[in-house]
């Protein structure tokens, strides 16, 4: 498929294609009249050549180390996504969820929980498994390990997001209203679309996950129509309020603020500054 | 037609998660990023199933939006996070028993393999570990195959120049 035909100077790449058996026959002949005649041509073959190792067995040594049962299990996620919260009775919500997500024991750890439910989540938006139209793409995720706080699940799910994972959601106010309404009324919460609206984000829709048991709602939007930015809520019940703090996890800037027995985080890959004005603008909007 | 090719990737990723697995982790160097690019790869293929042509091979079509995701999406944000480019003691090197285990000298060569810049790196595994054609590896990461050549070349040339290396150190430490 290669040659060197045109028999100019051999080079490191035409030894290679040589040694790799790329070469056709005519090519093959003049490296080899090469090689035979010319010293510094063949102390360069020889580097080469000395450059090989049993490559596909090395390779072959990685494949037997996949993790094969994870991955069954990401692949099972992503061609059988759980259904949208609305479309489970409400006295079964919990339990019967839990028999689809949570039931499976797997050895992952806490984000990786939330991670399937990224992936869910965009093939919902994507519409490909389901109706094109889907408003609720919610799911609830399984407990996570004592270890992490949910900020730190969340920060890693947030990472998983791109400006595709978001452009598919549903476009329609009354649909989106529904939807918020619904994920809200997880938490116990009750605001309208225009309170969580805060410029420059554009509402996309917003997910119903779990952390540890506590009820946690994610609002994700497009920071000017780019970047995924999301508002997230849990109600954890802490009793010490505190005011808006920032901080930065995985390279995503975070605003964060605890009242009234909730958590609250703003959280996107955008300037620190503008991660604070939208926590304030929502943060004034809910008291 | 549309559902014969949904079954087609689906297949195609269920035959291929080992693989992409092992392709992430060769990319990134890390076995959660793996785990990842295997995740964002089955959500993209499934979002573009229609974009598959039925009669080609799905791994490589596969192999082709994994390259994408972590070119364009997941590489920055590993690199930015400080968790791309692990050194190659804790990267390709599983930990375990069943390291001990096995052959000292693939260990090795993993190792070797690790430390190559991450575009050599993942030409020699398309090449050599997935016994792509110069060609069909150029189509893969969406380069010249021009470019594939010098990529391998270099490889080569810098292992080559650790045997060199080698037998220069031994054959200095038999004089002392």
């Amino acid at each position: 498929m290669t040659n060197s035909r045109d028999y100019g100077p051999i080079t490191d790449e035409d030894l290679v294609a040589y040694l790799d058996g790329m070469l056709d026959d005519e090519s093959t002949e003049h490296v080899e009249r090469e090689l035979a005649k010319d010293r510094a041509l063949e102390e360069r073959f020889t580097l080469l050549k000395a450059g090989d190792r049993p490559f596909a067995e090395a390779f072959d040594l990685l494949l037997q180390e996949a993790p094969h049962r994870r991955l069954d299990d990401i692949l099972d996620r992503a061609l059988n996504p759980p259904q949208p919260v609305s479309e489970i009775p409400a006295q079964t919500a919990s339990a019967g969820e839990a028999g689809s997500l949570t039931g499976r024991a797997r050895p992952w750890g806490g984000w990786r929980m939330l991670a399937a439910a990224a992936v869910a989540m965009a093939v919902f938006a994507g519409g490909v498994l389901t109706a094109r139209f889907i408003p609720v793409p919610g799911v609830k995720v399984a407990s996570l390990p004592a270890q992490k706080g949910w900020r730190a699940a969340v920060a890693e799910y947030q990472s998983l997001f791109v400006k595709a994972t978001l452009e598919n959601s549903a476009h329609d106010w009354k649909a989106q209203e529904e939807n918020l309404g619904r994920a809200l009324s997880h938490v116990g919460i009750k605001l309208d679309l225009d309170k969580v609206s805060v410029s420059p984000l554009d509402f996309k829709y917003a997910g119903i996950l779990e952390f540890k048991g506590k009820p946690l709602v994610q609002l994700a939007y497009l920071y000017d129509k780019q970047t995924p930015v999301s508002f997230c809520i849990i109600r954890n019940g802490k009793p010490e309020d505190h005011g808006i703090l920032a901080e930065q996890r995985l390279g995503l800037n975070i605003s964060h603020w605890q009242a009234g027995g909730y958590g609250f985080m703003v959280i996107g890959d955008v300037p620190q500054q503008a991660v604070d004005e939208i926590a304030r603008a929502l943060k004034s909007r809910l008291s | 037609m549309s559902d014969d090719v949904h079954e087609i990737v689906s297949a195609g990723l269920k035959d291929n998660l080992a693989r992409l697995w092992r392709y992430g982790l060769v990319l990134s160097g890390s076995r959660d990023t793996a785990e990842d690019l295997v995740q964002a790869t089955c959500l993209r293929a499934l979002e573009r199933v229609h974009q598959f042509q039925p009669g080609t091979h799905v791994n490589r079509w596969l192999f082709t939006i994994l390259s994408s995701i972590w070119k364009n999406e997941l590489r920055s944000q590993k690199i930015r996070q400080g968790t791309g480019f692990v050194d190659a003691e804790e990267a390709l090197v599983s930990d375990g028993a069943e390291q001990m285990e096995t052959n000292i000298l693939v260990r090795e060569v993993l190792k070797e393999i690790q430390a190559l810049p991450e575009v050599q790196r993942t030409t020699v595994f398309l090449v050599y570990g997935e016994g792509l054609t110069y060609q069909e590896a150029a189509e893969t990461l969406d380069v010249p195959i021009g470019t594939i050549m010098s990529r391998l070349a270099s490889a080569r040339a810098r292992l080559g120049q650790l045997n060199e290396d080698g037998t220069k150190r031994k054959g200095k430490g038999r004089r002392g």
